[in-house]
């Protein structure tokens, strides 16, 4: 991993997230229906869909640990999982903080929800698996499986939008955006915004990681 | 606007305190490597470095009275 993208990566992170935040608080209009809380929208949206491509980044990284044996791969998939049960856990709550005032409910067994939920839990078993793990080789490949056969879940809150009556609102379908022009550009600013977050913090998290496996080797070594 | 402020809030707050986490954790490692450099001197015999049990040894150093780390340059 090249140390030298950290400067740039953050500096634009900071930048980006500013104009990503007065995008969504000043930049796009307010919607007529909802009102100001449908600003929500801009980051509840952004967050889901980088905790997908994290929780497809534990699912790679589960895939080239079964391929390799290699434990950077582990280090690397047990990272981005942490990191996409952080953003799929302020998924939920500001979902829920969107639905209350428009749904009347803080939670409803919408299939899109449940689906959304079960893939939390998948990935918070993912992490208690691997944190149980340790070093031991035989359970980080069990670990691996785990990260794999979850991320079959994402296809299925995907579709259980489209396909299953769920209440939550479709934006993006086959033929079109259904954002006005100023809201999609709030909506791709907080898009770029959280995917710079996810870099930096999966950054961060995979060097803490291998630094950490690294120390354990030596101190195995002088027992 | 109560609940668009606590989502924005509350998403802020998560990073934070996940950004604590990790600092924490880097904190706990930089003090397992200063434990293992203190080690390394000790078996090394240099005599720069303190000697188990006294003031200023880390807690590493005072447990183990034959380390066994393997550092460049201290004999294999």
């Amino acid at each position: 991993m090249r140390r030298s993208l950290d400067g740039p990566l953050t500096w634009s992170l900071f930048a980006v997230m500013l104009f990503a935040l007065y995008a969504a608080f000043l930049y796009a209009p307010t919607e007529q229906v909802m009102g100001d809380i449908q600003r929500i929208f801009y980051v509840h949206l952004p967050l889901a869909w980088v905790g997908f491509v994290a929780f497809g980044h534990a699912c790679w990284g589960g895939v080239r640990y079964l391929g390799t044996g290699r434990r950077e791969w582990d280090v690397a998939s047990a990272s981005a999982a942490e990191i996409g049960v952080l953003f799929a856990t302020l998924v939920i709550v500001t979902g829920s903080l969107w639905a209350r005032p428009v749904w009347g409910a803080w939670w409803t067994w919408d299939p899109q929800l449940v689906t959304y939920l079960i893939l939390w839990f998948i990935y918070v078993g993912y992490l208690i698996l691997r944190a149980a793990a340790g070093d031991d080789a035989r359970q980080a490949r069990f670990a691996a499986v785990f990260a794999i056969v979850g991320f079959v879940d994402v296809p299925l809150v995907w579709l259980s939008a489209r396909h299953l009556r769920a209440l939550s609102p479709v934006i993006f379908t086959t033929h079109s955006i259904g954002l006005a022009p100023s809201m999609a550009w709030a909506l791709l600013a907080g898009l770029v915004a959280w995917s710079l977050m996810y870099a930096v913090l999966v950054r961060a998290r995979i060097r803490l990681g291998l630094l950490a496996a690294q120390i354990q080797d030596l101190v195995e070594g002088s027992a | 606007m109560t609940y668009l402020f606590w989502a924005f809030a509350v998403v802020w707050l998560g990073v934070f305190v996940y950004l604590y986490g990790l600092m924490r954790r880097i904190r706990a490692l930089g003090r397992q490597v200063t434990e293992l450099v203190d080690h390394a001197r000790y078996a090394a015999g240099s005599g720069s470095s303190p000697a188990a049990g006294a003031p200023g040894a880390s807690p590493t150093a005072r447990a183990h009275t034959a380390p066994s780390v393997r550092t460049p340059g201290a004999g294999g």
